[in-house]
C-alpha cells in the first residue's frame, strides 16, 4: 500500500449469511478490505472461506447481508460490470481447453472490452511475459503443468484490468514442487502498488509474508483479524491459537478387529511426507509407533483413536485417546514397558482424563534417533 | 484437463492417410470376389424334364413366390419335389438361370414374358391351377365398379360392342386386327412378344370428370404388367388397360405409381380409385377392397431351362450331368461375366442415369434431413436440459417415442396419415421423418457433450464477466462441438444408409433405382453389389467431409495455421 493514498474501503461486507441445503456456511459475517490492501484468509476447511470469496463477485448469491464494492451496493450494480472489476483465480485453474494460453488471455478483452485482436494479442504477450511464460503462447492447457496453467489463469484474470483480484486456494491443487512458482507470481503482483487482493490460502508462511492483514475464518465468520504478526505470533482467541499451533492433523480410529497396520503406516507416512518431515524422522516415528501399538495400545484397548499433527513451528504432535479406567502410562505400572519410549522420543508428555476417556498428548523431539527397545 | 481432448495430441492429418484408403479398397475387392465365388458355385446334377409330371421327383428343386396361390398349388401338385421360396419372380428367374433351382412355378403370363426375353427358358404346357386377375377398388364407389365390369366384358370379347361404335375406335381397337378380342391382343403383345410399346390412344374428349381425375394406383415394380420404361414412361399391360378404360368411361384417370405393398394401404385410405397389381381375385390379399370381374386368366405354369427340357416326342433319358447335345451354352469367363453384367446394369438404355438420379435423391434426402434434424436436435437438447418441467417433459416424451418406434413405421405414418392431404413431395416427407428420428439421437448426443463440460470452465467465464449467451457461444459450443463430432458423424452416416427405406413410399432413391434395374435385367446380383459399393463410396466421401471438419476444429490445427506450418 502506498502510504500517501487515502485509506478508503474497497470492499465492505455487512451481515453476510449463506446456507447450503440447510447447512449454515456464513453466519452474519462482517468484514472490509481497504483499497490497495492485500488480505489473506486462512482457517480450517469448512469455515466458509471460499464461499465468502465467491459471494463477493456473486458466483454465490448471498441469502442475507450487504456487499459494498467501491462505495456501491452490489445489488444496485450490473453484475457483469461487477465481475469485470474483479479478477478471480480458481483452485482448479479452469483454463478453456479449446484455446491456447494466448487465446485464453485474449478471449475476454476482445469479447467484453471490444479490444482489437492486435491490441489484445500484444497485451496477452506482455502478461505471459509477466508470469514467465512468454514461450508458451501457443501451448494448450493440456500441454502445461499445473503451475503453468495457474499462471496463465492469473494472466487471464489480469487481462481485464481488474481493480480487485480474488484468489481461491490458488495452490491447493498443485504438486508441492509447483507451489512456489505460483506464489512467486502472486507475490510480485502484491508488490505492485494499487491492486486490492483477497487470497484464500493454506500456505501460512506465504500469507504471513505477503499480507497487509490476515482474516482467520471459523464457524462462518471472520473469527479474528489482524496484521500477520498478531495472527501468527500472538493470536488472541482460543480457536485461532489452536489452528495456528496445529495447522494440520490426521486422525485415525483404530479398531483391533480390523486394524491394517500397513495401511495405517502408509497413511502416516503420506502425512509426514506432505509436511516435508525428514526421512530419518519419518522412519523413527513409524518404528516407535509400531512398538507402542504392539506392546501397549492394541493388547490393552480394543478401540482407541490416534491423531498426528504438525505445528506452525514444525513440531510433530500426537494424541492418543483411549477408553477404560484412569491409566497414565507414565505413572501406572502397566505403562512400564512403554515409558522408556516416551522418555526417549518426546519432549513433552501430558496425560489428562476427560469424560471417561484417557487423553495422552505427546510432542516429539526434533532430534529423534533410531533407538528401538531391547 | 488433459483428457478433454485425448486424440488431439496426434497428428490431425492422419484422417487423410492414404494407408487407410488402401485398406478400404482392398477390403472391397475381397468382398466382391467372395460374392462372385459364392454366386457362381457349382451346378447341381441334372435331370431331364419332359412334362409337368416329371417334376414330381425328390431330385427336383422348384422355385415359388412366397404367399401366392401358385405356391400352395405347386406344393400340392409336386409333393416329392423340394420347394424354395423367393420374394419376387425376378429373383426366382435369376435362380433358375444360374441353376439354383430346376424349375419355377408362377403365373403363366409372367413366365411367357420371361421366356420371350430369354431363349434359354421354356414354359411347360399344362397348368397347376387357375388364377383370375381383377381390378380392386375401394368399396364406396359401386358405379365405377359397374362400368369397369362392363368394360371387362367387352375387353374379354364376351359381349358385343355394336352399340358402342363411337367408343370402339378409341377404346377397343386391337393393334393386331386378327385378334379375337382386345384381351388376346394385349396378352400377345405385352407377354408373349415382350413388346414394351404403348399403342397410341386418343385422350378422352370432354371427360365427365374434367379437373377431378380418378386415380389408378398401379404397382410399377412389376414388368411387364406395370413398370417404368428406361425413358421414364410408365407402361405395361395394366397401364394400357387403364388408358382404354378411361376412354370407355370417357373419364380422366391418372396413373399413380405405387409399390405392390402399398396397394392395400392406398385402397384403405381411399387415396386411389382403382388398384392394379395383377391381383388374384380370390387371393384375399386385400381385405379393404371390392373386386371387379376377372379380366385375365393367369393359370399357374412351370418354366425350366431349355437345356433341361426334352420335347415330348423324344425318348426320355434320365442322365445325370449330361446336357442335351443340340444346345450349346455360352461358357463365359469371370471377366466376361462381370463385363456383361456391368453393361446390362449400367450401359444398356443408359441405366446409369437411373442410378445417378437415385443417388441424387438419396443425397438430397440425407442433406435436408441432416440440416432439419440438427436444428430440431438443438431445440430438443435445449428443452431437455431446461430447468422448466413443461419444456423438459415434452422433450423426454419425444425422445422416448422416437427411440422406441421404428423409423419405417414413422415414415409410413407421416406419408399415409399425417401428410395425406397436404401437397408436399414424397422426398420432403421422407426427409422430415428421418429428421425427426435423427433429432432424437443427435439431441441426446449433444446433451451428453454439453453436460460433460466441467462446471469450473463455465464459472471461470462467468467470473470474467461473460453473460449466459456468450458463455454458450464462446465456451460451451466450441468444446461440445468438437466432442460430439465423432458420434455426430456416425449418426450422419447411419442416416444416409437409412434413406434406403424411402422406397416404401414410392420415392426413387438409389436402392429403388437398383430394384428397377434388377427388375429389368433379371439379374439380382450385380445391381445389388453395385448399389452397395455406391453407398459405401458415398458414405466414405461424405464422412471424409466430416473428418476434415474434425481436423479443422482441432485446436492444434489452429496453432499450426497460426504458426504457418500448414496452409489448410
Amino acid at each position: 500500500m502506498s502510504p500517501d493514498a487515502p485509506v478508503t474501503k474497497m470492499i465492505e461486507v455487512k451481515g453476510l449469511c449463506k446456507t447450503f441445503n440447510g447447512v449454515s456456511v456464513l453466519r452474519n459475517l462482517d468484514a472490509f478490505v481497504n483499497r490497495g490492501e492485500i488480505v489473506s484468509i486462512v482457517g480450517p476447511s469448512g469455515a466458509g472461506k471460499s464461499t465468502f470469496l465467491r459471494c463477493l463477485n456473486l458466483l454465490e448469491t448471498p441469502d442475507e447481508g450487504q456487499i459494498i464494492v467501491d462505495g456501491v451496493d452490489v445489488d444496485k450494480m450490473d453484475v457483469r460490470k461487477l465481475r469485470m472489476k474483479m479478477g478471480m483465480v480458481f483452485q482448479q485453474f479452469n483454463l478453456f481447453p479449446h484455446l491456447s494460453a494466448l487465446e485464453n488471455i485474449m478471449l475476454a478483452p476482445t469479447s467484453l472490452l471490444k479490444m482489437s485482436k492486435a491490441e489484445a494479442s500484444d497485451q496477452a504477450y506482455e502478461l505471459l511475459d509477466k508470469v514467465g511464460l512468454a514461450g508458451k503462447a501457443w501451448a494448450f492447457p493440456w500441454e502445461l503443468s499445473g503451475g503453468q496453467q495457474q499462471r496463465v489463469a492469473i494472466a487471464r484474470a489480469l487481462a481485464m484490468h481488474p481493480e480487485i483480484m480474488l484468489f481461491d486456494e490458488p495452490t491447493s491443487a498443485l504438486d508441492p514442487t509447483m507451489v512456489n512458482e505460483v506464489l512467486g507470481v502472486i507475490r510480485s503482483l502484491a508488490d505492485e502498488a494499487g491492486m486490492t487482493m483477497a487470497i484464500v490460502t493454506h500456505e501460512m508462511r506465504f500469507a504471513r509474508e505477503v499480507s497487509d492483514r490476515v482474516f482467520y475464518m471459523d464457524q462462518g465468520i471472520v473469527y479474528e483479524e489482524g496484521d500477520p504478526e498478531q495472527i501468527f505470533e500472538r493470536p488472541r482467541r482460543d480457536r485461532t491459537r489452536a489452528f495456528i499451533r496445529r495447522v494440520d492433523t490426521a486422525r485415525f480410529e483404530i479398531d483391533e478387529d480390523n486394524f491394517d497396520f500397513y495401511s495405517f503406516n502408509a497413511q502416516v507416512e503420506d502425512f509426514a511426507m506432505k509436511h516435508l518431515l525428514e526421512l530419518e524422522l519419518r522412519q523413527v516415528m513409524l518404528l516407535f509407533l509400531e512398538e507402542l501399538f504392539d506392546t501397549f495400545f492394541l493388547p490393552k484397548f480394543h478401540k482407541f483413536s490416534f491423531a498426528i499433527g504438525v505445528t506452525e513451528k514444525r513440531e510433530v504432535e500426537m494424541r492418543f485417546v483411549y477408553p477404560g479406567r484412569e491409566l497414565d502410562p507414565m505413572t501406572d505400572s502397566e505403562g512400564l514397558l512403554v515409558r522408556g519410549i516416551f522418555e526417549r522420543n518426546f519432549s513433552s508428555v501430558h496425560y489428562s482424563r476427560h469424560d471417561d476417556e484417557n487423553i495422552l498428548d505427546l510432542v516429539a523431539r526434533r532430534d529423534l534417533k533410531l533407538t528401538p527397545l531391547s | 484437463m488433459r483428457n478433454l481432448f485425448p486424440s488431439s495430441a496426434g497428428d490431425g492429418s492422419s484422417a487423410f492417410a492414404t494407408r487407410r484408403r488402401r485398406w478400404f479398397f482392398f477390403a472391397l475387392l475381397v468382398v466382391v470376389l467372395a460374392a462372385f465365388v459364392i454366386q457362381g458355385r457349382g451346378r447341381q446334377k441334372d435331370v431331364a424334364v419332359r412334362s409337368l409330371s416329371d417334376l414330381n421327383s425328390s431330385k427336383i428343386v422348384i422355385g415359388v413366390e412366397k404367399d401366392t396361390n401358385a405356391f400352395s398349388r405347386t406344393i400340392e401338385t409336386f409333393p416329392l419335389a423340394t420347394m424354395r421360396r423367393y420374394d419376387d419372380p425376378t429373383m426366382m428367374t435369376e435362380a433358375l438361370k444360374n441353376g439354383e433351382v430346376d424349375a419355377i412355378a408362377h403365373d403363366r403370363p409372367y413366365l411367357e414374358y420371361f421366356a420371350a426375353l430369354d431363349p434359354e427358358l421354356v414354359v411347360l404346357s399344362g397348368s397347376v391351377g387357375e388364377n383370375s386377375i381383377a381390378v380392386a377398388a375401394p368399396p364406396g364407389q359401386p358405379e365405377l365398379l359397374r362400368q369397369t365390369n362392363e368394360f371387362i366384358a367387352i375387353f374379354r370379347g364376351e359381349r358385343g360392342v355394336e352399340n358402342l361404335n363411337d367408343k370402339w375406335d378409341g377404346a377397343f381397337k386391337p393393334v393386331d386386327s386378327s385378334s379375337a378380342c382386345l384381351a388376346d391382343d394385349m396378352y400377345e403383345r405385352w407377354f408373349k412378344a415382350s413388346d414394351s410399346r404403348l399403342p397410341e390412344l386418343p385422350n378422352p374428349s370432354n371427360p365427365i370428370n374434367a379437373g377431378r381425375p380418378y386415380v389408378a394406383g398401379i404397382a410399377l415394380d412389376n414388368p411387364p404388367v406395370g413398370f417404368v420404361r428406361d425413358d421414364g414412361e410408365a407402361v405395361g399391360f395394366e397401364v394400357e388397360f387403364v388408358k382404354r378404360l378411361a376412354l370407355y368411361m370417357n373419364a380422366e384417370i391418372v396413373v399413380r405409381p405405387l409399390l405392390f405393398e402399398e396397394l392395400s394401404r392406398a385402397l384403405n385410405s381411399e387415396t386411389i380409385d382403382f388398384g392394379f397389381g395383377f391381383l388374384d381375385l380370390d387371393s384375399g390379399r386385400c381385405s379393404y377392397a371390392v373386386f371387379s370381374d376377372p379380366y385375365l386368366n393367369a393359370p399357374t405354369a412351370v418354366m425350366v431351362r431349355r437345356e433341361r427340357y426334352v420335347a415330348d416326342d423324344r425318348p426320355v433319358v434320365y442322365c445325370a450331368g449330361m446336357a442335351p447335345a443340340q444346345i450349346t451354352v455360352d461358357q463365359l469367363t469371370f471377366a466376361q461375366r462381370i463385363k456383361r453384367s456391368f453393361e446390362k446394369t449400367f450401359l444398356v438404355d443408359n441405366r446409369w442415369k437411373l442410378f445417378w438420379k437415385g443417388l441424387l435423391v438419396t443425397i438430397y434426402i440425407t442433406v435436408v434431413a441432416t440440416v432439419l434434424g440438427t436444428l430440431l436436435a438443438v431445440l430438443q437438447c435445449w428443452m431437455r436440459r431446461s430447468k422448466r418441467a413443461w419444456l423438459r417433459y415434452p422433450a423426454k416424451t419425444y425422445i422416448a417415442f422416437m427411440q422406441g418406434t421404428p423409423i419405417l413405421v414413422i415414415l409410413l405414418v407421416l406419408y399415409y396419415v399425417v401428410f395425406t392431404k397436404v401437397s408436399i413431395t414424397g422426398e420432403m416427407v421422407a426427409a422430415i421423418a428421418l429428421a425427426l428420428n435423427f433429432a432424437a439421437y443427435a439431441g441426446e448426443q449433444m446433451r451428453t457433450g454439453v453436460d460433460g463440460i466441467d462446471k469450473g470452465l463455465i464459472e471461470a467465464a462467468v467470473a470474467l464477466g461473460f453473460g449466459r449467451f456468450d458463455v454458450f457461444r464462446k465456451i460451451i459450443f466450441p468444446i461440445a462441438c468438437r466432442r460430439i463430432m465423432p458420434v455426430y458423424k456416425g449418426e450422419f452416416i447411419s442416416l444416409l444408409k437409412t434413406t434406403s427405406i424411402v422406397g416404401y413410399v414410392a420415392i426413387q432413391d438409389l436402392t429403388k433405382a437398383s430394384d428397377i434395374v434388377r427388375g429389368r435385367t433379371y439379374e439380382a446380383f450385380f445391381p445389388l453389389i453395385a448399389t452397395a459399393i455406391i453407398y459405401l463410396v458415398t458414405a466414405h466421401l461424405l464422412a471424409s467431409g466430416f473428418a476434415y471438419l474434425e481436423y479443422r476444429l482441432d485446436p492444434v490445427t489452429r496453432r499450426k495455421r497460426a504458426k504457418g506450418e500448414v496452409n489448410v
